[in-house]
């Protein structure tokens, strides 16, 4: 049984960031010189119409308190009313979702795969530490890390791209879909490159987490008690370290979604791959704010969820958590 | 007749800084039946040594010379081998219980472990064994008991959980290593009286730094300092006519002797004066002592000491 | 090689990087934004690396590019740094209530990401390199302060804190005095791989467009090659020097903050088998 009162504390907490995150935009919004609104028009046409004033006037309460305001922005934002975009005169979250969808492609199985090759590699290492080939391994992921990714994704573009061509230099599609249709078949061919850049900062990550959780296991007592009991290392391993090693992984991994979303707006700018990450890029460089604001309250949706389903799943694996008393 | 005959065993770590001796030509002879003390204050080495005759020590460690069990040198003998002799035949009760357990399995998966790695106990029979050995204990409701984490339980129930995985599979010798440790009075008299009436017949290696522990469970002990032993005899002799100065000293120190500490600190390894190690300590070192390393001698009948006085 | 030879290795390079950055005007033949020559020159005696689209030096443009990256990088993390120490070791001395209530704030403001923060308050502010390098810090310093605090707590209830207090020295000297030396091996190894973090961070930031156009520095090099197609152009000189230089940054740093790390914190290197 998870207990209780450690879930709605842990909900608690996920609410308060999203509404602090919420607070910001808000305030950001207000304080920028000239309201919003007129802003927004401005930037459709020169000349503004009367009616759609007074719709936007309506919608955001821009004539009642900054109080009233607040709580009529909020409500907004749980009904998925985010904002237009400066730029395309589009509402944000609708806009948003569609590129979402577009970044999940890659995004889903790096990420996926990055788990499970950084935690089986850190796990061999950490459980080898100290020998030739851990330290050989390890200082090749020091040098891989240090390395920026867009610098990995530039010089992978360069090599098999350019030189080698065997992928496409970038896109997500090739010109023959404007005959043809969308064929999943091209889109996965474009999507290679970017996914196994991907794949391979997710699992660098991974990797240190793994090796150094699994070098704290093998110092515990208990895995001396189980070799005392006359365990093969290979069952000390499977039976008494992996799980105990790969327990912190469910937090730890958690930790690293803002860096994944950090990765890929690098990634998807280097291949203009049409994802969020592209998007973050395009607004940055137009000063397109609410469009900015909506992927800032996007990626935070996701960093909070995914460390409360975290939480939630920890407690569900880890007894100590499970029973209630930590 | 000796079980387990350990002979001139050193251990020395491999570090950044060099190598750093442990233990120092170590002679133990454990026979069948007997409860041996190895006691000594805290980082002397007395760990080390119970960890050397179980070959568990890290990879860093050289271990030299013999511990003779059943016929073969398990120093020598290689990981297949010692597989087949740890839990099984010399089981190992560890130091702090709060962590010895693991903490993501069941205590009853963990008792049950050493049992199916080395009899073909299994299925109904094997959980009936593991709740014999858990009431054997003390343990109340085993069944129910069995199915919950070792951080349910407290100390004291840890630690018979400790040693009823043990005792699993009735092995020939147990070392248990500081088997009270961080435990209140009260819970560590009902284990020391635990440990009496099971280790009765067994083949016992205790380790401790606690006289009292010592005086309570073993029929002989051996007294180390700076990782080598200076005093061996029966425990009751050995407790009322202490021959060696440090065996003294640790004697005036304990609490019911009224706390009288020995001055000064033991050497740390590697940093042992010349002659004997004792002797910046001792309140009758003579001129020899500072220069002539004493050999461990017999005196008496049973009595073994490592001091240039009773040459 | 030993990880300390590693560590003077990479603080000979990092001291290299700094003296660039300080004597850009003296080592740069030209200015960064000067149009100097034909562009797209290969490189020559002339110019070093090249010339970029417009005519201008590359070389001159690294030098003084490393200046921003340098000085983005650097504040940032000495800002971020010193925060976190301070708030960690306020909280882990004073303990109480005040500790229970900002770890409660900051289990709350733990999960928002930090970089599409940023993205949005520098939109907002619209500000130059050091308002930003600011704003990374203060950021970031959120996700310190527990690495202080945990060590920080533990040193407050320690027997020669008990004993600096009974013998009657203030709060500020104790923690000034006693604790923070004691936790320099854990501020320093944090300093040095916030430092790289910030520094890679802020070229990258720099490549998807942060700073106006006018800025240089190796990110908005890097992007300003890229857009323009040198890969496929072969221009390798314009897009590679910016590149090997953030990569040689960063790799030092990296060397250096392992190196600390394991100084420190030497776990044994020892596992049986």
């Amino acid at each position: 049984m998870i207990d209780g009162h450690y879930l709605l504390r842990r909900i608690g907490y996920s609410g308060a960031a999203f509404f602090v995150c919420i607070t910001i935009t808000f305030f950001i919004l207000h304080l920028m010189p000239g309201d919003y609104i007129t802003n927004y028009l401005l930037s459709l046409s020169h000349t503004i119409p009367q009616e759609a004033v007074d719709q936007f006037y309506q919608q955001y309460g821009l004539d009642r308190p900054l109080g009233e305001q607040y709580i009529i922005y909020i409500c907004n934002i749980l009904q998925g009313q985010w904002g237009y975009s400066y730029q395309y005169g589009l509402p944000v979250f609708p806009m948003i979702m569609q590129k979402l969808s577009w970044s999940l492609v890659i995004l889903l199985p790096a990420v996926l795969l990055g788990i499970i090759i950084g935690i089986v590699l850190g796990a061999w290492s950490g459980w080898r530490s100290g020998g030739k080939k851990d330290l050989a391994l390890f200082n090749i992921m020091i040098v891989f890390r240090a390395i920026p990714e867009f610098w990995w994704a530039i010089m992978a573009v360069w090599v098999f791209a350019f030189y080698l061509q065997w992928f496409p230099l970038g896109g997500f599609t090739s010109i023959s879909v404007l005959i043809s249709g969308l064929n999943p078949w091209d889109v996965l061919y474009h999507a290679i490159l970017p996914i196994c850049l991907m794949t391979s900062f997710v699992a660098t990550g991974n990797y240190y987490m793994m090796r150094n959780s699994m070098i704290a296991v093998i110092g515990e007592d208990y895995i001396t008690t189980a070799r005392a009991k006359g365990l093969d290392e290979r069952a000390v391993l499977w039976r008494h370290a992996l799980k105990n090693a790969l327990l912190p992984m469910v937090t730890m991994t958690t930790f690293q979604v803002a860096g994944i979303i950090m990765g890929n707006v690098f990634i998807e700018t280097v291949f203009s791959w049409p994802g969020i990450g592209l998007l973050t890029t395009d607004a940055l460089r137009m000063r397109d704010l609410p469009l900015l604001e909506g992927i800032f309250l996007l990626d935070a949706l996701m960093t909070i969820g995914a460390m409360l389903a975290a939480d939630i799943l920890a407690s569900y694996l880890d007894p100590r958590i499970r029973m209630g008393d930590q | 007749m000796s079980l387990l005959a350990v002979s001139n065993l050193s251990v020395q770590f491999e570090g950044r800084a060099g190598t750093v001796p442990v233990l120092d030509h170590i002679d133990l002879e454990i026979n069948t039946g007997e409860q041996v003390a190895l006691i000594g204050e805290s980082g002397c080495g007395k760990t080390v040594f119970g960890m050397s005759v179980m070959r568990l020590l890290p990879s860093n460690a050289r271990v030299t010379g013999s511990a003779r069990y059943a016929g073969r040198d398990l120093i020598l003998a290689d990981e297949r081998e010692m597989q087949q002799v740890r839990g099984k035949k010399i089981a190992m009760i560890s130091q702090n219980s709060a962590f010895a357990l693991n903490p993501v399995l069941t205590i009853g998966d963990q008792i049950a472990e050493p049992l199916t790695l080395h009899t073909s106990c299994r299925g109904n029979d094997l959980h009936r064994e593991v709740i014999a050995l858990l009431t054997s204990l003390g343990i109340e409701r085993p069944e129910e008991n069995m199915q919950k984490y070792p951080h349910q339980f407290s100390g004291g129930m840890r630690e018979r959980i400790l040693i009823a995985m043990a005792l699993a599979c009735n092995p020939d010798l147990i070392i248990a290593d500081e088997p009270t440790s961080g435990l209140d009075a009260l819970v560590k008299a009902q284990i020391l009286e635990l440990l009496r009436t099971v280790m009765q017949d067994r083949t016992l290696l205790l380790i401790t730094h606690d006289l009292g522990t010592a005086s309570a469970l073993a029929s002989h002990t051996a007294v180390m300092y700076a990782g080598e032993i200076v005093e061996y005899g029966p425990t009751q002799d050995l407790f009322t006519y202490p021959l060696h100065p440090y065996t003294q000293g640790l004697i005036a120190a304990s609490p019911s002797a009224g706390f009288h500490p020995i001055p000064g600190v033991s050497p740390a390894p590697g940093q042992v004066p010349s002659g004997c190690w004792f002797c910046p300590r001792c309140s009758c070192a003579m001129d020899r002592c500072s220069t002539v390393h004493p050999s461990l001698k017999k005196t008496g009948t049973n009595r073994q000491v490592r001091c240039l006085r009773y040459d | 090689m030993t990880r300390n030879a590693f560590l003077w290795i990479s603080v000979a390079i990092l001291a290299l990087y700094f003296t660039v950055a300080l004597l850009a005007p003296f080592i740069a033949p030209y200015g960064a934004t000067e149009i100097v020559g034909a562009p797209l020159q290969p490189p020559d005696r002339g110019h070093l690396f090249g010339t970029n689209d417009v005519g201008q030096d590359i070389f001159s443009q690294l030098v003084y590019g490393s200046r921003v990256t340098l000085i983005f990088g650097f504040c940032s993390a000495l800002l971020s740094v010193s925060i976190s120490t301070c708030a960690g070791i306020v909280l882990g001395y004073y303990g109480g209530n005040i500790d229970e209530v900002v770890c409660r704030i900051l289990d709350i403001l733990m999960p928002i990401p930090i970089f599409p923060l940023l993205i949005v308050l520098t939109t907002f502010f619209n500000p130059g390199v050091v308002q930003v390098s600011i704003l990374m810090g203060v950021l970031g310093s959120i996700h310190g302060i527990r690495l202080i605090r945990a060590p920080a707590l533990s040193l407050a209830e320690t027997p020669f804190i008990e004993g600096a207090r009974s013998i009657g020295a203030t709060d500020l000297r104790i923690m000034s005095r006693h604790i923070l030396p004691n936790l320099m091996p854990v501020v320093t190894a944090k300093f040095v791989s916030s430092s790289q973090h910030y520094l890679v961070m802020g070229v990258g930031l720099s490549f998807i467009g942060l700073w106006d156009t006018m800025t240089v520095d190796w990110g908005s090099m890097i992007q300003n090659a890229y857009s323009s197609g040198a890969l496929s152009l072969g221009l390798w000189w314009w897009i590679l020097p910016p590149g090997i230089a953030v990569v040689g940054i960063s790799l030092a740093l990296a060397l250096a903050g392992y190196s600390l790390e394991e100084s420190f914190n030497p776990r044994t290197e020892v596992n049986r088998i």
